[in-house]
């Protein structure tokens, strides 16, 4: 029978004292277990799946699942833990930053290194209280790319103030986040809108089409036109019909015109550098802007005679307005919190809450998120879907398990991590494009698109880096607890007490890790092959045996696919 | 519940490793993981020779029309005309004497001056305004109907995937050189004959058989997994049974690549111990030049791993100037060319300068016309090919007319392609090996252009 092991957090830990011993010297003695672990708690099934069912929601909608969130979520129930999460305000990335310019001494006019901006995504994905947030801005920074990959590559608090955007964002209006991330000044470096001018048809230079082509193709609404439920719209010919032409592509190059940093004028308007500020949102410059009359999207006509600013408003409505926007935006949440395959009926939902989330409101990206969380496929979708429900968690997403699970901490406070993609092939907003990291039609070659399903993590997932990924789970298991000596205090180490204190009894550890890391999606199968894994590992340390298990599971095909 | 003693292995072999997978690989589960001899590739027996292509892609859409620049006064004048800012200057281009006759002369600008020597030795040439095509067409007939150019034109990854895929008409789950693969590929468990530096790429993939994909800095293993480490074995036994237990198709799918790149990391290990490494130093900071660099090795030890025919896959990203064009391109121009340069004489050294191929792909050209300090998106353009093998000191090809409304202009100085990726690709397939009837299997629409192939070889 299982037990809840999760609720052995609420009483003391006797054996946190031993927190510091070596494994090299004998085991921390195990009696303290038997006399002080507590009366079990009211076993029940009902807390067992109650328990399962809050890790299944902590994988999608957090940075890894904890004890304590888990218990958060219990407490709460998965709606009324949505709901907090709602209102949770943000953590930001560039107060970290600006901590750590203060800490470090560095000039207002310098810019502070890459890896506090990484070490600030850490702590705040680590120990953040706003999990939900900041899953939901780590997708969106995979839609709305900009990536360090570009002029601004050293403005490590310009990017953070763009990661910080859209964490404001995440739960606000989908309007209200693209006017954002258009008037963004490092959106503005990194599709080259800042800057963009008026045409000079005697020099035949025309608007810069950059922002133009990627805010649509990737950001809004897509190549071609979708039904509600995220499929393809077909013509009479049975062809997709595409969203938009060269055209409409230039109609919105010329409204992109005139803008430029905040501050800069009409004198100045090619002063790159005199000009610089990523602090605050681009500005327009109306002798830059193109006046002329435009054509958009659905043949709307932008009238001639506007400023920059109502040129863009009515732009952005546009795109905004376009009936792609609810299921491209849509699925692409779900294919990163969910599942890789979603159904074209649970997309059909979200993105009828996109439409209107029943306030008659538009674009409420909260009640997207709520939806997509709350819905049944994705609460009951291992029982309906086993064999394709789910989705391949992102590396930078397995660290973070690891991590949150295990209460990692760094002695000397700083989660130094500062180039992770290293190990994992992927760095906030380092994306080698536009593109991301990943698409979401990846197939991957094999079984998986033989069977006609998208995998798009698997495209990150090369030789290399899966050999890269076991060994970042060996350095940071095997070598990355704290009851080895002598590390380095800028290590981050886990903290695997909790699980020791369970050495004894193989089920109890195995039941516990099947909660915290899987969900409780354990097969039969799987818990005997570990637990023959744990009886052959007897005459070790009991802290080498923990490790062992964790290095097994969270390698396994059954862990990497979260469901 | 079930111990693992019951789990019959035959009954996981098939439960994981489904039809693409082939019985050698499969056979390392039940041993020790990793070692591989047995299952050597024996790709490509037919052939008694080696050969290899080298995909060089230009990620983001190389800006090419302004790799070949004219230099007589008259068309000069037309170039600076359209392009202005962008425009390099007259005095600064390297003169070249290509074979054959030309519509106007062409240098190179200065940043390509590590690869002149290599067109005046006749080792590389230029191949003209290229582009993925449905089937030939004219400026008139696309004016009528653009539903006659490929979907989805301009934009980056769609016309990435026309090049890998060479099947713009439909999406493609496979690309050109995985479907060589597939066709010349005895084994499907074998090391792949597609070896890419760069990642996953659609060329490279085939329907049966997969891509190897390493880093610059070689093959990387699994530490705690590392069959060569006795210590690892009661885990490796444990993983290897996680690995074959599931019906999930994701966690299936997982478990194929770790099987495959365990295996193949430490193949690739394994025989690049013995090999060669470049006398002469490749470019420093030039993070082409570091896979072109491996590259060479792997080439280096083709016997030890047992390939008669190979596909490299490299990459270099940072082409799509939209801004500061004129400081960035040039850049991008001299990492190309340096890293070229270098990997050739590297296959001097080797003697493989007649059996390695060297070619260029990306996205698209760019418009002629400048956006201020940038090019947009646009559709035909040049590439390079280098090999002894190459009819080289050429622009094979026909040049684009450069005056803006030309016939080859769709608009804005976006190029009309003379000649599609399918006829440049079959060029280095028939080099590569291929019969016609292979050749029209991995290139159906092939025969859409009754030109045919290009001539890319003496």
């Amino acid at each position: 029978m299982k037990k809840l092991i999760i609720l052995s957090l609420l009483v003391p830990l006797v054996l946190s004292a031993c927190g510091g011993g070596g494994s090299d010297e004998a085991p921390p003695a195990a009696p303290p277990v038997e006399e002080s672990t507590p009366p079990d708690p009211p076993t029940s099934p009902d807390l067992d799946v109650q328990a399962e069912e809050a890790a299944r929601l902590l994988n999608q909608a957090s940075f890894g699942p904890s004890s304590e969130s888990i218990e958060d979520v219990m407490n709460l129930g998965i709606e009324g833990w949505v709901d907090q999460q709602l209102e949770t305000p943000a953590s930001s990335h560039a107060d970290f930053v600006n901590l750590a310019r203060l800490r470090e001494g560095v000039a207002e006019d310098e810019n502070v290194s890459r890896e506090r901006r990484i070490e600030a995504w850490w702590e705040i994905a680590l120990q953040g209280d706003d999990q939900l947030r900041q899953r939901v801005a780590f997708a969106l920074s995979e839609i709305m790319v900009v990536s360090e990959n570009s002029v601004f590559n050293q403005d490590t608090l310009g990017i953070a103030l763009y990661y910080d955007m859209l964490a404001d964002n995440a739960f606000g209006n989908y309007r209200d986040l693209l006017e954002d991330v258009t008037l963004s000044p490092i959106m503005g470096l990194y599709l080259s809108m800042l800057g963009n001018q008026r045409p000079d048809v005697e020099r035949n230079i025309r608007p810069d089409e950059n922002y133009a082509r990627e805010a649509m193709q990737l950001f809004s609404i897509g190549l071609v036109e979708l039904n509600n439920d995220g499929s393809v719209r077909l013509d009479g010919n049975s062809q997709p019909i595409p969203t938009y032409d060269q055209d409409i592509i230039e109609g919105f190059a010329r409204v992109y015109t005139g803008w430029n940093f905040a501050g800069a004028t009409a004198q100045t308007f090619n002063r790159f550098f005199f000009n610089y500020n990523t602090q605050e949102p681009m500005e327009p410059v109306e002798a830059f802007h193109d006046t002329g009359e435009k054509t958009l999207l659905n043949d709307f006509v932008v009238p001639a005679g506007q400023t920059a600013e109502q040129d863009l408003a009515m732009a952005l409505d546009n795109i905004f307005n376009h009936p792609n926007v609810g299921p491209f935006i849509s699925k692409q949440l779900i294919q990163k919190l969910v599942t890789s395959n979603p159904t074209p009926a649970y997309v059909d939902r979200v993105a009828s809450v996109f439409n209107d989330d029943g306030n008659g409101v538009r674009g409420n990206l909260g009640a997207v998120v709520r939806a997509l969380l709350l819905d049944e496929e994705a609460r009951e979708g291992p029982s309906d879907f086993p064999n394709t429900f789910g989705k391949l968690r992102e590396p930078l997403l397995i660290a973070t398990h690891l991590w949150r699970a295990f209460r990692a901490e760094s002695p000397d406070g700083v989660f130094s991590l500062g180039f992770p993609e290293f190990f994992f092939n992927q760095a906030p907003l380092a994306a080698p494009s536009v593109f991301n990291f990943f698409s979401p039609s990846f197939m991957p070659q094999g079984l998986i698109s033989e069977q006609g399903l998208v995998a798009p993590e698997f495209q990150i997932a090369t030789d290399t880096f899966l050999a890269r990924q076991s060994n970042f789970l060996s350095f940071s298991v095997f070598a990355g607890h704290n009851q080895i000596e002598g590390q380095t205090d800028d290590r981050i180490l886990i903290d695997l007490s909790e699980e020791v204190a369970l050495a004894d009894s193989s089920e109890d550890l195995l039941t516990h890790l099947d909660i915290l890391l899987m969900a409780g999606g354990m097969s039969d199968d799987m818990r005997a092959i570990l637990t023959t894994a744990y009886e052959q590992t007897a005459e070790f340390e009991p802290i080498d045996r923990v490790t062992n298990l964790i290095f097994l599971i969270m390698s396994s095909p059954q862990y990497v696919i979260q469901k | 519940m079930k111990r693992m003693t019951d789990i019959n292995r035959r009954d996981f072999l098939k439960r994981t490793l489904g039809s693409s997978m082939g019985v050698a690989s499969m056979a390392s589960i039940g041993g020790s993981l990793g070692l591989m001899n047995s299952a050597l590739a024996q790709s490509s027996t037919r052939f008694d020779d080696y050969k290899a292509l080298v995909c060089v892609f230009l990620f983001g859409g190389n800006d090419s029309l302004n790799m070949l620049v004219p230099t007589d006064n008259a068309e000069y004048q037309i170039y600076q005309g359209v392009r202005q800012n962008l425009a390099f200057a007259q005095d600064s281009l390297l003169p070249i004497n290509p074979n054959g006759s030309l519509p106007y002369a062409v240098g190179l600008p200065s940043a390509m001056s590590a690869i002149r020597p290599l067109f005046e030795a006749g080792t590389l040439s230029f191949v003209s305004n290229l582009g993925p095509l449905l089937a030939p067409v004219n400026k008139q007939e696309l004016l009528n109907n653009i539903s006659l150019a490929p979907p989805q034109l301009f934009s980056h990854n769609d016309q990435q995937d026309h090049w890998q895929t060479s099947r713009p008409d439909a999406p493609s789950v496979s690309g050109w050189a995985g479907r060589m693969a597939d066709l010349l590929t005895e084994s499907t468990s074998a090391l792949p004959i597609n070896l890419s530096i760069f990642g996953n790429n659609l060329m490279q993939t085939g329907l049966s058989t997969s891509l190897f994909s390493l880093s610059s800095t070689g093959p990387e293993q699994f530490q705690a997994l590392d069959p060569q480490q006795d210590f690892n074995a009661g885990r490796i036994a444990i993983y290897e049974q996680l690995l074959a237990n599931s019906t999930h198709i994701l966690e299936q799918g997982y478990s194929q690549n770790v099987i495959r790149a365990m295996d193949n990391n430490l193949l690739v290990s394994n025989a690049l111990e013995s090999s060669i490494a470049s006398t002469t130093p490749y470019p420093a900071r030039n993070f082409l030049a570091d896979q072109l660099e491996i590259v060479a090795r792997l080439i280096s030890v083709e016997q030890q791993l047992g390939q008669r025919r190979q596909v490299y896959f490299v990459g270099l990203g940072g082409w799509d100037t939209h801004d500061q064009q004129a400081t960035l391109h040039p850049e991008r121009l001299t990492l190309l060319s340096e890293a070229l340069a270098a990997f050739q004489q590297n296959l001097v050294q080797l003697n493989m300068q007649n059996a390695v191929t060297t070619f260029t792909m990306s996205d698209f050209g760019r418009t002629l016309t400048s956006n201020g300090d940038g090019t947009d998106h646009g559709w035909g353009g040049h590439q390079l090919v280098m090999g002894g093998a190459v009819d080289g000191g050429r622009i094979i090809g026909t040049l684009p007319a450069l005056e803006l409304g030309s016939d080859d202009d769709l608009d804005d100085g976006r190029i009309i392609p003379s000649a599609s990726v399918d006829q440049y690709v079959a060029s280095l397939a028939t080099w590569f090996g291929l019969t016609a009837n292979e050749l029209n299997a991995v290139l159906p629409n092939l025969n859409r252009f009754d030109s045919g192939s290009l001539n890319l070889f003496s």
